[in-house]
């Protein structure tokens, strides 16, 4: 089970695990560390579509908080495994294509 | 809290109940959190409400879906237990109903022509197999020299090479309707050729009008209670097969996407 079986939606899903690779983040930190990363936010409803779906393959587990509103969520080592795989493949995918434009 | 911030508050509420309740349960807070804190409300809002949508139909397609996973077991279950009837109620009744096996059997091979699943394709070949168990008397009384048997033994094992050979083809030429309906009626002309050779080499009257007979519960003189069952279980056979080599209904393929975001 990978990144692929979110279909057309991993894009949003990869961008969440890469934020969290660093340490646990709530949704606004996410939201912002994501903004960052590409230069656009992802709305609220994007980003727990992709954090519900996360969770439900056991890729990322949120923290025990009193807070409901800013809840922290975490890679879990099924996830970061998944995580190391799929930026893998991005890393020899992107190799590919820049050595055939080099080539061409 | 402000008139306004009471409008928003509602707003928000408003639109987060487009989710499912256990959605809206479990991250309604998280995203309220975020709509509340948004730098740009508007466009949050709107993909606040395009997901709550997109989620609340993926449930119900969910829902359906499980449904219709019930119904699929029920038909199964109804089908199997028709098509277990129409190969018992000849072998229990003796020759009384084998009219009815035809009638009974067209309406099951209609049936799964467009329903065979991999379940139901055990049930066939299972029931199937207890049909030939019938036969094995008979064929042990033909391998053990009892000459009166050789008639049935020889036509039921052309009737089973020619099954063989139909099935290949029917399988083959799934998509093409002409060649399939040519293919269906070969199947179907099966038991009464087999009969015939049956009545032939038994040396009765009229063997071409033998199946017919038999099948209208008339025996033919000379004709004993064995040689009823034959062509009852030749058509039974017949049936099976068709509804074995059915082509297989296509998979509905799942909604694309299931999260709630665009």
């Amino acid at each position: 089970m990978g990144l692929s079986e979110l279909g057309r939606f991993s894009e949003p899903a990869l961008l969440v695990l890469i934020s969290l690779a660093d340490g646990p983040k709530h949704g606004y930190a996410m939201q912002h560390d994501i903004a960052e990363l590409t230069g656009g936010r992802p709305g609220p409803g994007t980003l727990y579509g992709a954090v519900r779906r996360l969770e439900e393959l056991g890729l990322i587990t949120p923290h025990e908080t009193d807070d409901a509103r800013r809840r922290p969520y975490e890679l879990t080592s099924l996830g970061r495994r998944q995580l190391r795989a799929e930026l893998e493949r991005l890393r020899t995918v992107a190799h590919t294509g820049l050595r055939r434009l080099a080539t061409a | 809290m402000n008139a306004p911030e009471r409008r928003t508050g509602r707003l928000h509420a408003l639109v987060l109940r487009l989710y499912p309740h256990d959605l809206r349960h479990r991250y309604g807070p998280e995203i309220l959190e975020l709509l509340e804190t948004s730098s740009t409300p508007v466009r949050d809002l709107a993909d606040v409400a395009r997901s709550g949508v997109r989620e609340r139909a993926t449930s119900a397609l969910a829902r359906h879906s499980s449904r219709h996973s019930s119904r699929r077991t029920l038909r199964w279950m109804t089908t199997s237990a028709v098509v277990i009837a129409a190969e018992g109620a000849p072998l229990a009744l003796s020759g009384t109903v084998p009219w009815a096996v035809p009638v009974v059997g067209a309406v099951v091979g209609l049936t799964l022509t467009h329903r065979c699943t991999a379940k139901l394709r055990l049930t066939l070949f299972v029931t199937s197999g207890l049909l030939f168990v019938y036969l094995l008397p008979h064929l042990w009384e033909a391998v053990s020299g009892e000459a009166g048997r050789a008639p049935e033994l020889v036509s039921t094992v052309a009737f089973g090479v020619a099954l063989a050979l139909a099935a290949p083809l029917l399988r083959r030429r799934p998509g093409r309707r002409t060649a399939m309906a040519a293919g269906v009626i070969a199947v179907l002309a099966l038991p009464s050729l087999a009969t015939t050779l049956l009545a032939a080499l038994g040396h009765l009257a009229h063997p071409w009008q033998s199946y017919w007979l038999v099948m209208s519960s008339y025996a033919p003189p000379g004709v004993d209670g064995a040689l009823v069952y034959y062509p009852v279980l030749y058509t039974c056979c017949a049936f099976m097969l068709l509804a074995c080599v059915a082509p297989r209904r296509r998979p509905v393929p799942p909604p694309e996407g299931h999260g709630l975001h665009a």
